[in-house]
């Protein structure tokens, strides 16, 4: 059954998303990071999905997994086109972008022979496992990729801070999900307690940073150079 | 050509490295079925089991 803070997390990133979408056009740079609009608007889209769902078969229905799970693939692949727009961001200036988008349909393709490679044995229900698995693994990939990004921030020594924020949320997003699983598997019976608040915390987190970034800071903002980057170089 | 190769050797370690983590940080995958299925990108609220039982 589903309690005020369920309500309370989903009706807040609901409007978090609308949020960033009417920012970025407001701000006119909708186009300048259509991907990220097109993620935050689908977004939004499938929370109306979700609860159209709900309301019509209820939270415990087979339908509404299903609707949720399928939804959260497709999702994933928006953001995994997320991340590779701030790849080709933040490596514009070395004109790498084919190789980028080459590396990216050759990671999606790969991810999805691998889940398929693990779950062939299973041949009933052979979609919905497919779903799963290959939404847990380009996940992690996304995931892989991210830190790969900051690392290349830093040593590239990016100065767009509107990028460098849009990087940094989305990088704290990937690691919260990731501790949640890991403390999830070590302490299961925390789960019930405290766990289970954590993905709708970073479901609010990702566009209220996002939206903060877009409202606050200015496309020409430039960060000083931490002295400890120049440091390391 | 060379710029190709570092690209495949560069989607090879991101793939090992992503499995790697994967298998750190869930102990399962979603084939066995014994564990609910992560929340990934979804806000709303998680069902608790994926595939739901038929």
């Amino acid at each position: 059954m589903l309690g005020p803070f369920d309500y309370a997390f989903w009706v807040g990133s609901f409007l978090l998303e609308v949020f960033v979408v009417v920012c970025m056009i407001y701000r006119r740079v909708f186009f300048r990071h259509l991907p990220v609009n097109i993620y935050m608007s689908c977004m939004a889209l499938v929370n109306c999905g979700q609860y159209a769902s709900i309301r019509e078969f209820g939270f415990y229905s087979s339908q509404y997994a299903y609707f949720y799970f399928y939804t959260d693939g497709l999702m994933m692949i928006l953001m995994f086109l997320v991340i590779i727009h701030f790849y080709e961001q933040v490596f514009i200036e070395m004109h790498v972008g084919s190789y980028i988008r080459g590396a990216a349909m050759l990671l999606l393709a790969a991810t999805a022979l691998f889940s398929a490679l693990v779950i062939h044995e299973h041949q009933e229900h052979f979609t919905g496992k497919f779903i799963g698995e290959f939404s847990q693994n380009i996940y992690f990939v996304g995931l892989v990729l991210t830190y790969l990004l900051w690392g290349a921030v830093l040593k590239l020594r990016e100065t767009r801070a509107q990028l460098v924020q849009f990087i940094l949320a989305l990088g704290i997003y990937f690691s919260g999900t990731a501790g949640t699983y890991a403390l999830q598997n070590l302490f299961p019976s925390l789960w019930l307690i405290v766990l289970h608040w954590l993905p709708g915390v970073m479901g609010l987190w990702l566009p209220a940073a996002w939206l903060y970034t877009i409202a606050k800071v200015p496309e020409e903002a430039r960060l000083a150079t931490a002295p400890l980057a120049v440091g390391a170089r | 050509m060379n710029k190709w190769l570092i690209v495949a050797v560069f989607v090879l370690l991101v793939l090992t490295s992503a499995m790697g983590l994967k298998s750190l940080t869930t102990h399962s995958t979603v084939a066995n079925g014994t564990t609910a299925a992560p929340v990934l990108a979804g806000s709303g609220p998680a069902p608790w089991h994926f595939p739901p039982a038929q």
